[in-house]
């Protein structure tokens, strides 16, 4: 691959600055097509991520791209699902954070357009919801419930389809 | 010297205070209320500001003040105890009287008892703009947390056009949270000089914002003491520059009651602070997450509160769902399989969705025509190798039979009344009685409510049954 080599400057909000090579930076679509418009020379700057997010998408990238080339590596079948199990188990790994961390990765994986990440993220949050009463949910996520109890009753009623 | 100094003079050894004690002074109609910080300094605070005009007066009876604070009440105060020692002073409230006290203040050919040398102003009244440059001296009364604000405050007399020196006066009432705010203003202050003379890119809203660390900082119990100027044993709190920070380990404190009181304090700051909460995300986003929910979840959602009911009206997630349920053809949207009731295919992908939900098998979504005995509450579509699982219940199955609800959440046999269940034969044997399906929901609700609570309930539930759907 011709631009493995090449290493490309990324520009958190917090001023922090990330060199990784461009394989890696081209996993978000939002930074491809920068370094399209710009050129690969020029540092990119990304205000709505955080460094501290942008590490941890950047981690996740890598490890995307490593496990990318070593499916193409492979020449037995059964490997495959070996590599496989080490990306599962890595991702776990990978979320083992806290709650807010997670909704900022999501955010950054949003702006950036990481689909696997969002993906990823997404049905973690999924996985925290599912199997949970309305005021489990409101209490696991610090959510108001800003209904009045009519509101409340009719939406509950609006919603009755899922169990008939 | 004119009759006021003197009275002045007269006065700055002795001040004369109110002649009830502050919380009885609260019960007079014509004293305004005293902001509650204040009683306890009414005798301290206020009265040093007026020692401090009177003095000030006495040695310079041509010279003008301005008195500041960021509270109304704080002024109230003030303007009453100038009144009570015969200061003539103003205090414009509304925009009218703003404009004629400001014209008063700066008038020169009055006589020496007309002058109007006293002149009280809310920090953010006179904080923009105003040109005071009459004043000589600015009495800030309480000390503000933003250094900004307060150089804006002094600006007013301290800037192009000032001939004379000017001063201010800083009021802080020792062993109080002022000291606390007066040493955080001071490192802010500090910072932005740093921040000011380095090159690094900062956000400008890391400056309006106060942290958690700021605010447990302020709140400290012990003010005054030594090891308040410490800092505070919050062990792991990370602060960021943007607005985000995240506050993830306990207190941990020497003593037992120190630990208590430093818990609802952190508690309080947390609940000020805007942490990254499932509320940042966008609707689209949560509208992404909710197609990976499953059919139960995705009716229950929506209840949560009205972000997530906005989100669950989304119309891309419903297609994305009917297209993962394989009910509908991703390229052109087109239904595979017939709509039942010659539904139009041009209605909202939620409705397609819940028609085919509707008409399909209640555990596997499998098409299915065939409905369940009509002797129960609940009219439901139940397949024929689903109905006979019911035989061994699964952990997955979204209906409970009596007695897998009876064991899986403990519950007695009466406690199941009432609830609306679906009868459906028996799969062990045509020749027993009907079997009774209920929603697991619905079981899972009676389930809260007859062991008192959520975590009554999952305490004593069987590990699969505490959710609705693992």
């Amino acid at each position: 691959m011709a631009g493995k080599a090449v290493e490309v400057k990324l520009y958190s909000c917090d001023g922090e600055d990330f060199r990784v090579p461009s394989t890696v930076a081209s996993r978000s679509e939002t930074v491809k097509n920068m370094l399209e418009d710009t050129g690969e020379e020029d540092a990119v700057p990304l205000p709505n991520v955080h460094g501290r997010t942008l590490s941890l998408v950047l981690d996740f990238c890598k490890r995307l791209v490593q496990y990318e080339k070593d499916l193409q590596d492979i020449t037995e079948d059964f490997q495959h699902g070996q590599l496989d199990d080490e990306f599962n188990a890595w991702k776990q790994d990978f979320l083992d954070i806290d709650q807010a961390v997670l909704y900022e990765l999501i955010m950054a994986a949003n702006f950036l357009n990481v689909a696997e990440l969002l993906d990823l993220c997404c049905k973690e949050v999924a996985r925290l919801i599912k199997g949970k009463s309305p005021e489990e949910i409101r209490a696991y996520f610090h959510i108001k419930n800003d209904f009045t109890p009519q509101e409340e009753e009719e939406v509950r009623r609006e919603n009755q389809w899922a169990f008939e | 010297m004119s009759p006021s100094s003197a009275a002045a003079a007269a006065g700055v050894e002795q001040v004369i205070g109110p002649k009830r004690k502050p919380h009885a002074a609260q019960g007079q109609a014509s004293l305004p209320l005293p902001h509650r910080r204040w009683l306890i300094s009414w005798e301290s605070q206020v009265e040093a500001v007026v020692r401090r005009v009177m003095w000030l007066t006495s040695q310079d009876p041509s010279t003008k003040i301005l008195v500041m604070s960021t509270w109304l009440d704080v002024l109230e105060l003030v303007g009453h105890a100038l009144s009570t020692n015969q200061q003539r002073h103003a205090h414009p409230r509304g925009p009218a009287s703003f404009k004629s006290a400001i014209s008063t203040f700066r008038r020169k050919d009055v006589e020496a008892s007309e002058v109007l040398r006293v002149l009280l102003l809310l920090v953010k009244q006179g904080a923009n703009g105003l040109n005071l440059t009459e004043a000589q001296h600015v009495i800030i009364v309480e000390p503000l947390l933003d250094p900004a604000v307060e150089a804006q405050a002094v600006g007013r007399v301290h800037r192009i056009g000032q001939t004379k020196p000017t001063y201010v006066h800083r009021f802080i009432v020792e062993a109080s949270v002022e000291e606390q705010v007066h040493r955080l203003s001071c490192e802010r202050l500090a910072a932005m000089d740093l921040r000011a003379a380095s090159s690094q890119p900062h956000s400008t809203t890391e400056r309006d914002m106060l942290t958690v660390r700021d605010l447990a900082f302020l709140l400290k119990p012990n003010w005054g003491s030594e090891e308040a100027a410490e800092v505070p044993p919050i062990t792991d709190v990370t602060e960021s520059t943007g607005a985000f920070f995240f506050v993830k380990a306990e207190t941990r404190s020497r003593r037992e009651s120190a630990e208590g009181s430093w818990k609802r304090t952190l508690a309080f700051a947390k609940a000020l602070m805007p942490t990254t909460t499932i509320s940042v995300l966008f609707q689209d986003v949560l509208a992404t997450i909710f197609t990976f929910l499953d059919h139960d979840s995705l009716g229950l959602a929506p209840q949560v509160c009205k972000a997530w009911a906005a989100a669950a009206r989304y119309e891309p997630l419903w297609q994305a769902r009917l297209v993962q349920q394989g009910w509908c053809n991703a390229t052109n949207g087109s239904s595979p399989q017939p709509f039942p009731d010659g539904a139009d295919p041009k209605r909202p992908a939620w409705s397609m969705y819940t028609l085919q939900a509707a008409s399909r098998c209640y555990e596997c979504f499998e098409p299915c025509m065939r409905q369940t005995l009509k002797c129960g509450h609940l009219q439901l579509c139940l397949c024929q190798p689903c109905q006979r699982a019911f035989a061994v219940p699964q952990p997955s199955h979204r209906l409970l039979s009596a007695s897998d609800s009876q064991h899986r959440y403990r519950l007695p046999k009466v406690a199941l009344e009432g609830l609306p269940y679906a009868a459906d034969e028996n799969p062990v044997s045509e020749n027993f009685l009907p079997m009774r399906l209920y929603r697991r929901c619905d079981v899972r609700q009676r389930a809260i409510e007859h062991h008192g609570s959520i975590e009554a309930m999952c305490a004593k539930a069987r590990p699969w049954a505490r959710h609705v759907r693992t």
